[in-house]
């Protein structure tokens, strides 16, 4: 009890130097966090690859949303495919203009969004309404939209009904019911898209090679996750970054833990060979070294945290390569940086001690 | 009850080397010397005489080379660093020439610091230091930091500092060294009192003559020698 009244005091009445110590080692918790939420955020969100489907295309469509498929290509894919196919499905694929966002549109039978599609519901109720619509999460991350949010497109006012949860490619669009985009767009649009789904057990790439065969150039046949490839390497960017992010928060963290509290010992030097003059043994004056060392690591820790939390709420949804997140902390990353500002800064005052415990005391009392 | 033994520093042979690079300093050279308890002893002498590593080696901050030293019963000379601490804690009190006040707590707590070491609890330490400041002329100066005081009343809660404890010996190295004239009387006449009344003896080390009077014994050390 007296090491930590000592320690207080001493903090109280060196309250500029103190104030300073603090404001050195909030930046860098801050700088952690920060990095460590997006970190997380990025392993949290990025979403799971597609499942092993034949998509067919338009022939040499960079964009698939630009391209048109004939109707035929429907009835086509189901006579080639025979009982090898599970099921064949159209989609209607737009960028489209919504609230100054360009987002995905997708349009398929609502019965194929679970089964064909891998949509899985969070939140609400799939689409019931004529004008009920379902925003995935990368969708409601990016624009804040959630369940009951109205949202504007093509002179059409929606209503979210769902928030879903939708894999790979897919994970932040918007999606409608087939019959009721074919008539928002009047007919126009056609499909841009037709997810072939194998039947189980059977022979994926005969199929593949069996429609490619039969496509006489009018569309183009690719496996989901070829698709997915691009995506695949996206994602390995995006976990190298997390890595990265994780790295130098953690040496950060450590490392300016561990050089601020050996340099604030270091300038008080004299005042060690002071106490140790008047007969404090080497543990006593240890002892005040570190609950001084405590006190301004665990306020330094308070203040970057509260910073760190300010600048998260500000940013609560953020873009990296195109994928969106929400920056999270979890429990695990709150313990590691307590762990990493308790222990460097008790390691940086134990070090910072092994010297003056080494020299006379005189010596001490002899530094200005 | 015996008396205590009147003998109270006892040194014999002490010497203390420092080496800086190739240079050898031979700063104390096989020094003899013993102090009855309630002396007050004066070492004199010029600069880098000596003066200074003899009150380290006597206070326990420093190590002798050689020869053998014993203060108040305590073998200073081959005691521990635990044993060190205990004997500055029980036997000892320092008032240095640059006062060597924690200039980041006030005045009365510098004081109970001294009070601290020896395990007095937290408010008898500083209720003693307040009124032993205030026995000192400071009694308004307790809540002041360092930087607050002149340097004879940073030198007053200095000695007030090291008398705390009740040592049995106060080393003062230079103790009006950093103060005028005036002041000098002040802190010479605190010593003396110190030394007269409760019966500390006093050991300190200066070139100042204007020292001479208050001691009861005066020694001159030159080159690491004892006149």
């Amino acid at each position: 009890m007296t090491l930590l009244r000592i320690g207080w005091r001493d903090l109280v009445a060196d309250r500029i130097r103190s104030v300073l110590h603090i404001a050195a080692v909030a930046p860098i918790v801050a700088a952690y966090l920060i990095l460590i939420a997006i970190s997380s955020g990025l392993r949290e969100h990025t979403p799971p690859l597609e499942t092993q489907s034949i998509v067919l295309v338009s022939p040499n469509a960079l964009d698939p949303g630009s391209g048109r498929l004939d109707p035929a290509v429907l009835e086509l894919a189901a006579e080639v495919g025979g009982t090898d196919v599970a099921s064949v499905t159209p989609m209607i694929f737009r960028p489209i203009r919504m609230d100054d966002r360009i987002v995905q549109l997708r349009a398929s039978p609502i019965e194929t969004w679970q089964t064909v599609h891998g949509l899985t519901l969070l939140d609400g109720a799939w689409p019931v309404l004529r004008d009920d619509i379902a925003i995935t999460e990368g969708i409601a991350i990016a624009a804040g939209w959630e369940v009951g949010t109205r949202a504007e497109i093509f002179g059409t006012t929606f209503t979210v009904s769902a928030l879903v949860r939708a894999p790979g490619t897919k994970f932040a669009s918007v999606w409608m019911p087939f019959t009721r985009a074919e008539e928002l767009f009047e007919g126009q649009s056609g499909f841009q898209l037709v997810t072939v789904v194998p039947a189980v057990g059977t022979d994926v790439r005969s199929i593949r090679d069996r429609l490619s065969a039969a496509s006489r150039g009018e569309f183009s046949v690719y496996f989901e996750s070829d698709l997915a490839a691009e995506q695949t390497a996206r994602k390995g960017a995006a976990d190298s970054l997390a890595a990265v992010s994780t790295v130098i928060g953690i040496a950060a963290l450590a490392f300016g833990g561990f050089n601020l509290a050996a340099l604030t010992l270091v300038e008080r030097r004299r005042d060690l060979g002071i106490a140790r003059s008047l007969g404090f043994p080497r543990q006593a004056v240890a002892g005040v070294a570190l609950v001084r060392a405590a006190l301004l690591a665990a306020a330094g820790f308070a203040v970057g945290a509260g910073v760190a939390m300010v600048v998260l709420q500000t940013a609560a949804a953020s873009t990296v390569r195109g994928f969106v997140f929400e920056p999270s902390l979890p429990a695990a990353s709150w313990a590691l940086g307590v762990g990493i500002v308790a222990s460097t800064a008790c390691g940086g005052t134990l070090l910072a001690l092994r010297a003056p415990s080494a020299v006379s005391v005189h010596l001490l009392l002899d530094e200005r | 009850m015996d008396a205590p033994a009147p003998l109270l520093v006892s040194a014999a042979g002490l010497t203390r080397i420092f080496r800086r690079g190739h240079r050898v300093v031979e700063a104390l050279r096989e020094v003899d010397l013993e102090v009855e308890r309630g002396e007050f002893v004066v070492v004199m002498g010029p600069s880098g005489g000596g003066k200074s590593t003899l009150l380290n080696l006597i206070g326990g901050l420093d190590r002798p080379d050689s020869g053998t030293l014993e203060v108040a019963g305590v073998d200073v000379g081959r005691a521990s660093q635990r044993e060190l601490d205990d004997y500055r804690r029980r036997h000892v009190g320092f008032v240095f020439q640059f006062f060597n006040l924690i200039s980041t707590v006030n005045a009365g707590d510098n004081v109970a610091l001294a009070l601290l070491a020896r395990r007095t609890p937290w408010r008898e330490a500083r209720r003693l230091a307040g009124g032993l400041l205030a026995e000192f002329g400071l009694g308004d100066r307790v809540d002041h930091l360092p930087a607050e005081l002149s340097g004879g009343e940073q030198q007053r809660v200095a000695i007030a500092r090291a008398v705390a404890g009740e040592p049995d010996l106060v080393l003062a190295d230079e103790p009006t060294g950093d103060v005028d004239a005036a002041t000098t009387v002040t802190v010479m006449a605190l010593l003396s009192r110190l030394n007269r009344e409760r019966g500390m003896t006093v050991i300190a080390v200066t070139h100042d003559p204007a020292l001479l009077p208050y001691a009861s014994r005066v020694l001159i050390l030159r080159d690491g020698s004892f006149l």
